[in-house]
């Protein structure tokens, strides 16, 4: 179908251990396309487990995808060495397809360990894949933290669409 | 045609042009997304309706900078609870259609040409 789908499935085979954060997340909660908000990336939080992250750059490989570290391709081999040396700085790695599309592989997250938000996960379905999605009380608790003028942003936002849902629905 | 209201030099744009010419814009500066590599040497320019849409992105990131600190309050709160308690957020549910929506998304804007 796409690309996201395509690492998802992968990630899934793979038996990776991920969880969709950040926006893209958000809008897994939404009940129709009006109350998304746009976005082109898909961010994953792995947990600092380099096995784990080498599995994951394999899965998107798989499928097309080259990997990235900040603004340049990222080292080879992707062996145990390169992904300890990421864990180590708690870098992200991103998979870019060919068509330009981003997937973030990120090992923090504001506010939360992996262990806490694999926790709460909730699984939906796309197509055939079970996709892991944080609970939408730990990414807006993030998004607080993190305090980024996009974060900001999408505070204000969400809280709006969320407020016109719920009071269209009656009871808000 | 003279414009009423000349905008200053734009710097800034220019230098974001410049890093595009790698495959993968560097983040953070803008536009990561949407522009194909540009030849090595090819002089650059903006027209004035691209001007104003990118001065437009600046000003927003500015005022958002200039935002107070979001306060996560209890009618936010109850407002997510009430999200996440939905019969159409329980686990397994079928969310194909967001990455549906997202791919739609990105073939309209893809598509979409200046006119004339």
């Amino acid at each position: 179908m796409n690309t996201y789908v395509d690492v998802c499935r992968a990630l899934a085979r793979d038996r990776v251990r991920f969880v969709v954060i950040g926006v893209w997340g958000a809008n897994y909660y939404a009940r129709s396309a009006g109350a998304t908000l746009a976005t082109r990336d898909l961010d994953l939080f792995l947990p600092p487990d380099a096995p784990n992250l080498m599995s994951a750059w394999k899965a998107c490989q798989s499928v097309g995808c080259t990997m990235w570290s900040g603004d340049e391709p990222l080292d080879t081999p992707h062996d145990l060495d390169v992904a300890e040396a990421v864990v180590a700085n708690r870098a992200v790695t991103t998979a870019v397809d060919h068509a330009g599309a981003e997937i973030d592989l990120t090992l923090t997250m504001s506010g939360f360990s992996f262990a806490q938000v694999e926790a709460e996960r909730v699984p939906f379905l796309v197509n055939d894949v079970s996709v892991p999605v944080a609970a939408l009380a730990q990414i807006v608790q993030s998004k607080v933290l993190a305090g980024r003028p996009k974060d900001q942003l999408f505070l204000t936002l969400h809280r709006e669409l969320l407020d016109r849902l719920l009071r269209r629905d009656g009871g808000g | 045609m003279r414009r009423k209201n000349p905008l200053p030099p734009l710097p800034h744009y220019f230098s974001t042009m410049n890093s595009m010419t790698s495959p993968r814009a560097p983040r953070d500066q803008g536009l990561k997304h949407a522009i194909s590599p540009i030849p090595a040497g090819q002089v650059l320019s903006l027209d004035h309706s691209t001007e104003l849409a990118l001065r437009a992105l600046d000003e927003a990131e500015a005022a958002a900078r200039n935002l107070p600190p979001f306060v996560l309050d209890d009618h936010y709160r109850a407002l997510i609870a009430r999200v996440e308690a939905m019969s159409c957020n329980r686990p397994g549910t079928d969310k194909t259609w967001v990455h549906e929506l997202h791919a739609s998304d990105d073939a309209y804007f893809a598509s979409c040409r200046r006119l004339p």
